[in-house]
């Protein structure tokens, strides 16, 4: 089987939905979470659902109105609790960063429209002060590049300084696509979205320099004739089942958490799994075809252009 | 051979069993989790999957409202100089956030005035302020309103030089002690020295008012006379409650250090008969007079009449607590009830269980006898990356969680990556014996450089990240070192073993599915 034939289609796959991520995240920009942009996020625990409209008006006493918070439209949720077999309700308040006695004032005016919280309730509030929340997210970054930039270091001395790159590219594509996901559906990027992204980062690599270390082996065994497409076709087709394999059973690990997990973590397994399959297809079919490209392209001998008319 | 391989064997049995004591146990054991971990967790859950309240605190350099005052005066003075109308000043901020605004708004007539004062440069960027022993260098800011042109916003702070270097440090362990006499279990009060910052978490507590209490208070106690700053309450060792001997009456006692109780009786002695007032920041808490000049440093506040000794407490509890060198602002508030921490502990719990299942089961069906040994080997890894933790005190977090699980994909992976080899080896025609040896040796390189590129982020994520991000790196980095060493070393040694005892049986099995 010749996988380097469609290399072709599959680097304009990886393009397309890069292309297409960009466009969502310009279009509709990222749902920040508080923890990045600062103010203040409760998660208020209901007995019933309520709709948006009817915690606005709970929340649309004078006191409040005086306080002026910012008030973002409430976000009613639900889930199922496994544990005690029943649907829970909830609903998400969003205001600027307030003190103590404004979140007071908040809990009082829900208290007294939906009934006092039990002592055992989950209620849960987050407040983050606008720099703080700025300085975090530069932070993580900041972390991602120089991540990226050693590992580029020691693959190009493992390997060399192309498939440094061509992995980089394949990290960014990742990347790309799963922030792409989160744009188009409006989901959150919050603290967890960070740690999702690193670990699809982690395993993107790791992806990346397996099938590299295969290519490497295969290099030396390489005769005259052959191209870098063959190589690289070899090396793919060696490593395509441990790829898949490896892939299933994460997916199916992170799979189940999505499905039975508490709903905290929902949208961070959603980002996972996204994630893990899009790093696997980029390892394997943008990275490593990319490669290829490039190395013949750059010997420009006799080899290379063999390469390209054995291709097609 | 063999018996390297019994050692090897042994090894990796009491390796387990002893981190499976240690770490997995107590778990279950009340009495071992007093012997090994004073009766908290092997594995220290984070607030997210425990439940509590985290805050940041930050100090709080803007600026109390009498000093705006002042600087108002002179935002006027410097107006008028230019022969511009008085303009209208009002305070930037909120009003009941720790009594202080973060400077000024000053409305003209026109934008053109406006620009006019601002090309001037009347107002300084950098100010003295003093009154009484006070004295503040202030910072300031300015700059066009972007909403209306017409009103110059003067941001104030004062500049961290006013305090002393180490403010932020003694604040900590004020804040320590506080909390430590609390008794609440599991506390962590944390000291970000570059940033200047100090994280305190209090697992279990469940409002934001029950933390306040816990914190007493972030301000700094001061006494004024005349409304002006005499002296800071950054020297006072004790405040009781007490009854008068004499009288019966509830009455305060205090007790300066030396530094403290030199300039009390200064104070004192010069202004017998003046009202010398404690304020806790910009409130008030009570307003003695004083009596007679106090030398020994331990001042007597009689209260005034019809109030109880719980009053006396209260407020020698609020004048203990201010002594803080520095007044801090809560800069982020994390709060999780603990019910939802456990929530989602026992549902990831439960999910992690069935999804380890799974695991086992393609494992098996994937690569059969290798696939039981795949198994048994990420069992003893998913021991030992919990012993690790509970050795290394680590916190395990919901980003922690999804180290776990990629640590397990790359367990998983490390065996895959073996047995393919091994199964390409035999196919090549090799005798099982060689194929395995030849199998280990060319997937340890493979192994080693993904697990290394992997670790060299799991590290920098570690030194560059904050909070979360940290917690995802460590268990990162935990999981893939056990990983690498279930991989190479237990899955090898099991496997020698079992190829061992039946070569040929395993062969047979490995040439039907190949």
């Amino acid at each position: 089987m010749n996988l380097m034939k469609y290399k072709r289609f599959f680097m304009l796959v990886a393009v397309a939905a890069m292309l297409v991520s960009i466009a969502a995240w310009a279009v509709k920009g990222l749902n920040f979470g508080i923890e990045f942009t600062g103010g203040t996020s409760i998660r208020y625990p209901l007995d019933q659902k309520v709709t948006s409209t009817e915690v606005w008006t709970a929340l649309n006493t004078p006191e409040i109105q005086a306080l002026d918070l910012e008030l973002s439209p409430p976000q009613p949720y639900s889930y199922f609790d496994a544990e005690s077999g029943t649907q829970k309700h909830g609903v998400l308040i969003q205001t600027r960063f307030i003190n103590q006695e404004e979140e007071e004032q908040i809990l009082k005016a829900l208290g007294a429209a939906f009934g006092p919280l039990a002592a055992d309730s989950a209620l849960q509030i987050n407040q983050v002060e606008p720099i703080i929340g700025k300085e975090m997210l530069l932070n993580a970054m900041y972390a991602v590049i120089i991540a990226w930039v050693l590992m580029l270091i020691y693959i190009a001395i493992r390997f060399e300084f192309r498939s440094g790159v061509v992995s980089l590219v394949a990290l960014i594509h990742d990347v790309l696509i799963i922030i792409g996901v989160f744009a188009l559906l409006g989901k959150e990027v919050n603290m967890n979205f960070i740690a999702a992204a690193l670990t699809i980062i982690g395993y993107s690599i790791n992806n990346t320099i397996v099938i590299f270390d295969r290519v490497r082996e295969n290099l030396r065994l390489k005769k005259r004739t052959d191209t870098y497409d063959e190589v690289v076709n070899l090396s793919l087709l060696q490593s395509l089942r441990r790829c898949l394999n490896t892939a299933v059973t994460t997916v199916l690990a992170v799979l189940v958490l999505y499905l039975v997990g508490s709903p905290a973590i929902r949208d961070f397994m959603f980002a996972l799994i996204i994630g893990l399959t899009v790093g696997t297809y980029s390892s394997a079919f943008l990275a490593t075809p990319l490669w290829a490209i490039w190395k013949t392209a750059g010997e420009k001998g006799s080899t290379g252009r063999l390469a390209v008319a054995k291709g097609e | 051979m063999q018996r390297d391989l019994r050692r090897k064997t042994w090894f990796i049995l009491i390796l387990v069993v002893v981190v499976g004591v240690y770490a997995i146990l107590p778990i279950f054991n009340p009495t071992l989790k007093q012997w090994f971990f004073r009766g908290s967790d092997p594995i220290r859950r984070g607030l997210d999957l425990k439940g509590g309240i985290e805050i940041i605190l930050a100090p709080d350099y803007r600026v109390e409202k009498r000093v705006l005052s002042d600087l108002e005066t002179y935002v006027q003075k410097a107006v008028a100089g230019l022969g511009i109308a008085q303009p209208a000043v009002s305070l930037l901020g909120k009003a009941n956030d720790n009594n202080r605004y973060e400077g000024l708004a000053v409305q003209f007539a026109s934008a053109a005035e406006a620009r006019e004062v601002l090309a001037a440069g009347v107002i300084k960027s950098n100010l003295t302020w003093r009154s009484g022993i006070e004295e503040k260098k202030l910072k300031l800011e300015i700059g066009v309103d972007q909403g209306d042109p017409s009103v110059l916003k003067v941001a104030v702070q004062e500049d961290p030089d006013n305090f002393p270097a180490d403010a932020l440090a003694q604040a900590k362990a004020i804040i320590e002690n506080r909390i430590n006499s609390s008794g609440l279990a599991e506390t962590v009060v944390r000291l970000d020295q570059t940033k200047g910052r100090i994280e305190v978490q209090l697992p279990g507590v469940r409002s934001q008012a029950e933390a306040e209490r816990l914190l007493k208070s972030t301000g700094r106690l001061n006494f004024r006379l005349d409304g002006k700053i005499v002296m800071y309450g950054d020297d006072l060792e004790e405040a009781k409650a007490d009854f008068d001997p004499q009288t019966g009456a509830p009455v305060i006692n205090l007790r300066f250090g030396r530094a403290g109780a030199k300039l009390f009786e200064q104070i004192t002695t010069e202004h017998v008969g003046e009202i010398l007032a404690i304020y806790l920041d910009e409130e008030m808490l009570m307003a003695p007079k004083i009596a007679e000049p106090i030398p020994n440093g331990e001042p007597q506040i009689r209260m005034g009449s019809g109030a109880t000794i719980q009053d006396a407490k209260d407020y020698a509890v609020l004048m203990q607590a201010g002594a803080l060198p520095i007044s801090l602002r809560s800069v982020m508030v994390t709060q999780v009830a603990p019910t939802l921490g456990t929530e989602t502990v026992k549902l990831s719990l439960f999910a992690g269980i069935i999804g380890i299942i799974l695991v086992f089961l393609f494992m098996i069906l994937a690569y059969g006898r290798m696939g039981v040994v795949a198994d048994l080997a990420l069992v003893i890894y998913t021991v030992l990356v919990l012993g690790a933790i509970a050795v290394f005190r680590g916190v395990l977090t919901l980003p922690g969680i999804a180290g776990l699980i990629l640590g397990i994909g790359m367990a998983v992976d490390a065996n895959v990556i073996i047995f393919e080899r091994i199964k390409d080896e035999v196919r090549m025609g090799r005798g099982i014996h060689s194929a395995l040896e030849a199998g280990f040796d060319r997937a340890y390189v493979t192994i080693l450089d993904a697990n290394i590129t992997t670790l060299i982020a799991a590290v920098v994520l570690y030194c560059f990240g904050s909070g979360p991000v940290k917690g995802f790196a460590v268990t990162l980095s935990v999981s893939i070192l056990a990983s690498m060493f279930t991989a190479l070393f237990v899955s090898k040694t099991f496997l020698t073993i079992w190829v061992n005892k039946a070569p040929n049986r395993f062969l047979a099995k490995y040439m039907v599915r190949g």
